[in-house]
Order: C-alpha cells, then sequence, then structure tokens
C-alpha cells in the first residue's frame, strides 16, 4: 500500500458521494474493498463522520439568521466609520509631525539667539527692559508649543 | 424642531440603507443561504476547535465577514465552499493569537471538559474524543473530506494548502485516527477484564 492510500479510494468516495452503502456498490468495488484494509477503513471512517455531523448538524445551537444580519449591520456602519476617520486620523498624524518639525528647527535655530539675548540681560542691566519681554515671549511660546503637542498626542492616544 | 427631528430620522434611514446596500446581498437572500449553511460550518468550527462557544463566535464572525465582501461566489458550492475558507481562516487567526499568548498548546489541545460545551451538543463523541487527539490541520482535513465530502482540490483550496499534500496527510490524519479508535476500543475491552481480576 502507499503511504498515500489505494487508487480506488476516489471511486470509493465518489460512490459514497452519491449516497451508496458499501452493499449497493458495483462488484468489483465490492471486491476490492473486501480486500483491501486501507478502503475498509476510509468506509468506516467516513460513515463515522456523516453520522456524527448528522448529530451534530441537528443539534447545533446555531443562532437566528437575524441577529447575524444585525451583527453585520453594525459590522458594516462601524468598518464605515472607520473608512471616514481615517483622512482626519491622516491629517492629525501629519499636522502633529509637521508641528514637531517646525519646534525642533525653533529650538534648534533659536537657541544661540536665546542664549545670547540671556548673556546680554545679565551683562546690560538697563537693557532688561527692552530684551526680557522679547526672550520671555519666546520661551513662553516653546512652553505653550510643547503644551499643544502633547495635548494633540493624548488625543490621538485616546482616540487609538 | 419637529422638522430637525425628521431631517435626523430620514438621515439616520439613508445611512442604515447605505449599509445594507454594502453588504453583499439582501437580508432575504442571506436568510436562505444562512438556513442551507449555517448547521454543517458550526459542526465544522465546533469539532475543529473543539469548543463550541467559539464555534458559535466563529460562525458570527464568518458571516459578518462574508457580508462585507464586494463580490462573494453566486454559485452555492462556491458559496459554501468560501464560507469553509473565511472559517478556516478565522480558525487559524484564533490559534495564531492563542499560541501569541501562551495559554494552551493549540497543537496538543484537546476537546474543553463538558463544563465547557453548550449543553446536548454530543461534542464528547467517540469520534470527538479521537479528534481531540490529532493536530487542528488533521481534524480539517478528516471534517471537510468525509464530513463534508470535499475533493483534494476543494480541501486544497479551503485550508490554503497544496493539493498534491492533500491526499497524503489526509492518508496519515485517517491511520492515525483510526489507530486512536482502535486503542480505545481496546482499551474498553480490557477495562472489564481488569474489573473483574
Amino acid at each position: 500500500m502507499k503511504p498515500s492510500g489505494c487508487e480506488n479510494e476516489v471511486l470509493i468516495l465518489e460512490a459514497l458521494g452519491q449516497g451508496l452503502a458499501p452493499e449497493a456498490m458495483e462488484e468489483p468495488l465490492r471486491r476490492h474493498v473486501a480486500g483491501c484494509t486501507s478502503c475498509a477503513g476510509l468506509i468506516s471512517v467516513y460513515e463515522l463522520f456523516q453520522r456524527d455531523s448528522e448529530q451534530l448538524c441537528a443539534a447545533a445551537p446555531v443562532p437566528e439568521a437575524g441577529r447575524v444580519w444585525w451583527r453585520a449591520t453594525l459590522a458594516a456602519r462601524r468598518a464605515a466609520a472607520e473608512r471616514a476617520l481615517r483622512p482626519i486620523l491622516i491629517a492629525e498624524k501629519i499636522a502633529l509631525a509637521v508641528g514637531g518639525g517646525v519646534l525642533i528647527a525653533l529650538l534648534v535655530f533659536a537657541a544661540p539667539w536665546l542664549a545670547r539675548q540671556l548673556e546680554h540681560t545679565r551683562t546690560l542691566p538697563d537693557a532688561v527692559v527692552y530684551s526680557f519681554p522679547l526672550a520671555s515671549l519666546i520661551i513662553t511660546g516653546i512652553i505653550v508649543c510643547v503644551l499643544l503637542m502633547a495635548g494633540a498626542l493624548y488625543t490621538l492616544w485616546a482616540e487609538q | 424642531m419637529l422638522t430637525r427631528a425628521m431631517a435626523l430620522t430620514k438621515g439616520e434611514a439613508a445611512e442604515a440603507e447605505a449599509e445594507v446596500k454594502s453588504l453583499a446581498m439582501d437580508e432575504e437572500s442571506f436568510r436562505i443561504v444562512y438556513e442551507r449553511t449555517a448547521r454543517p460550518l458550526w459542526a465544522y468550527l465546533a469539532r475543529v476547535s473543539g469548543d463550541p462557544a467559539l464555534a458559535d463566535d466563529l460562525l458570527q464572525e464568518c458571516y459578518c465577514r462574508f457580508l462585507s465582501q464586494a463580490d462573494p461566489p453566486q454559485e452555492e458550492a462556491h458559496r459554501k465552499n468560501y464560507l469553509f475558507r473565511i472559517a478556516t481562516n478565522l480558525l487559524r487567526d484564533h490559534w495564531r493569537e492563542t499560541r501569541r499568548h501562551a495559554v494552551t498548546d493549540v497543537e496538543t489541545a484537546d476537546i474543553p471538559s463538558e463544563d465547557h460545551a453548550v449543553a446536548n451538543v454530543p461534542l464528547r463523541s467517540d469520534l470527538g474524543r479521537a479528534l481531540g487527539r490529532l493536530k487542528p490541520r488533521e481534524r480539517q482535513l478528516l471534517w471537510l473530506a468525509y464530513a463534508e465530502g470535499a475533493s483534494h482540490k476543494e480541501i486544497a483550496q479551503t485550508s490554503g494548502m497544496k493539493a498534491a499534500s492533500v491526499r497524503p496527510l489526509l492518508f496519515r490524519a485517517r491511520k492515525k485516527l483510526l489507530d486512536l479508535i482502535g486503542e480505545r476500543a481496546h482499551n474498553h475491552r480490557q477495562e472489564p477484564g481488569k474489573a473483574r481480576s
């Protein structure tokens, strides 16, 4: 016997699939089954599965079609909402990335100027009146930006 | 106020109609398909997973996915194979998820105890116990071939394996199953003897 079974299995399965009992099969096939352990095993397994399938199908606690339909409608609604929200989410992510980039650039470019301003304030006390409001304005701006970024990040996280 | 409420209701109705239109078929056609396929599909899911509660969940998910397809097969036989393919993929996803969380070793997962089984479902038959000792893929192959009467080509399409691999795998699974059933029958015969001695 081959490791993949007997060559006649297809014929036997065809006959069984047509509803033929082993005794009702054609004479050569019946004679073959009587002498072939693989085919005899196939028939017993087939009958076992058919019986089991019938019992399970009869007892299957399937929900009503209406309930499944309703669930599918809900799933479709959810999918539609997700599709509609996708561009907004993408726009939010882009805005966040651009905002982050601008903030980093601002920090990089403004750092020397800020340092100069602070140095200037220390050496020239009279100039404080002019330079302090400007420096504090920039620092406040950066803090606001950081807070806005944190808020946007939190909103994105909460949505996901 | 009333006009606004009516407009809202009209809007909601239009939205609901659009959702229904986005589904693959209308409710009446779905009902017919469901009545014909739900029970065999549930039996497949329950036998292969060994868990009737999971079979319930996956069955519903299966039809949700089927309905969300843009162009599902129209022929009845193809439609049935298509549903079994969705069910097979859902089972695979479930096992992958289970493996990730490493709750149980699904390759050797036995049929759950009677407490977990839905009442009146004969899952713990001799065949059920023997199947519980096989690998999920072997259960799939055997069920599709002998309970559903699927051809090797159909099994290959459903399970996503090569058609040439189906035959030897099926043969091995069948042999393993027969050995398990034979072993069980032998143990049953031995037990009364033991009791006497």
